[in-house]
């Protein structure tokens, strides 16, 4: 009978073993210890990360299942108000750097206020940015009060320049990207925040 | 003769749990919308990061390990259920009974632990992460919170991790149930065989 619970021990034994030894043995010999611990595809970026290899980036995003070249952020194609339905349409040629990933933009939602008025704007229907896509999306925006966003779109297309435009403020956005959300209480004025300043 | 029909539904379980195991890890994370996925299961762990799949060189030789274990084991309670009366067989059920049992238990030790580890390890190293203990839930959805500054607009990023067990969980744990029944049915089995016999 010991033989049975002998043999049971060594197969026991066996079976944990050589799954180790395999995975174990060839690091050890060749001093690669992380290679223990760290996916064969994450070990240049761990190894690039270690010697401060600036210039392994593109195999680093690589790596992480993201495009370099596609690394460019969004450009206004153009913004349009459509009178009868009450929409802003924003075109943006977009390009998503993610190889295997859609992106897919949920949410965006914010509040423009114009001293004691305000209105919310927020996007109509999700937008999908399919992988490793370039190309012009619509994002399709409505707004509690349509005739403010109306005018909203003339003041950024320039073609309205009512004086309240300078106290216009961007408020309360929240933006939901792949189920990561975003959110921002204040976001200071309109005008400074188009033309790239700080609030 | 009387068979422990238990063992054998047990082995057969075995078999079909690590299957299983293939197509549906026994716990799913997920951090955003699919951005990151993390498959945890004792014969088949994996991780997805924007697509791209990776797998843990010790955690796969562990996984492995377990598997050919497991399969030994149920092939042990076969051969227990065919001559259950054997002086051997009581080795072969101790053999195969206790791995289901060692395996769930094991798993879900391992995942709580690892679950209540990492947010600890995290808020000590970076200040400006608020990691929920645990990191994310055993079933359920919870958030982790970073306070950043984008254009020098300060934001707050909510990241939504949602887990789950799966199917191939439960066919786990009903066979760690039915490996514990197989191993009190022995004795009854023994002493029906005894009897029997004379």
């Amino acid at each position: 009978m010991d033989k049975v619970k002998w043999g049971l021990r060594a197969i026991s034994s066996i079976c944990m073993l050589i799954p180790l030894l395999y995975v174990i043995l060839p690091c050890m010999l060749t001093g690669d210890f992380l290679g223990i611990f760290i996916p064969p595809q994450l070990q240049k970026l761990a190894g690039s990360v270690d010697l401060g290899q600036a210039g392994d980036l593109n195999s680093t995003f690589a790596a992480l299942g993201i495009n370099p070249s596609g690394f460019k952020m969004p450009q206004l194609v153009g913004l349009t108000f459509d009178d009868s339905n009450g929409i802003a349409t924003l075109k943006l040629n977009i390009t998503n750097p993610l190889v295997c990933r859609r992106i897919t933009v949920n949410r965006i939602s914010f509040t423009v206020k114009n001293g004691t008025q305000s209105f919310t704007v927020q996007l109509k229907e999700p937008v999908v940015i399919e992988a490793n896509q370039t190309g012009i999306l619509n994002f399709s925006f409505s707004s509690t009060d349509p005739d403010a966003l109306r005018s909203l779109v003339n003041i950024i297309n320039g073609i309205e320049q009512p004086a309240y435009a300078e106290d216009l403020q961007i408020s309360n956005l929240y933006v939901d990207v792949n189920g990561i959300v975003i959110q921002a209480s204040d976001l200071g004025n309109l005008r400074e925040l188009f033309s790239g300043g700080s609030p | 003769m009387k068979r422990n029909w238990f063992a054998l539904i047990t082995s057969v379980l075995m078999f079909a749990t690590v299957v299983s195991s293939q197509f549906s890890p026994w716990w799913k994370a997920q951090i955003g919308s699919d951005l990151v996925t993390v498959n945890a299961d004792p014969f088949f762990t994996s991780f997805n990061i924007l697509g791209a799949s990776y797998i843990i060189p010790i955690i796969f030789a562990l996984n492995v390990g377990t598997a050919a274990l497991f399969i030994a084991s149920g092939i042990a309670l076969i051969v227990y259920t065919v001559k259950p009366a054997e002086k051997y067989s009581k080795h072969l059920l101790s053999f195969g009974w206790k791995r289901p049992l060692y395996v769930a238990i094991g798993f879900i030790a391992t995942l709580a632990s690892l679950l209540y580890i990492t947010p600890t390890a995290i808020n000590a190293m970076a200040h400006n992460i608020v990691t929920p203990t645990p990191i994310v839930p055993l079933i359920g959805s919870s958030t982790i919170q970073l306070s950043s500054n984008i254009l020098n607009i300060p934001v707050q990023i909510t990241i939504t991790t949602t887990a789950t067990f799966t199917y191939s969980f439960f066919l786990g744990m009903v066979t760690a149930a039915l490996s514990i029944a197989a191993r009190i049915h022995h004795h009854r089995i023994l002493g029906a065989n005894k009897d029997a016999k004379a």
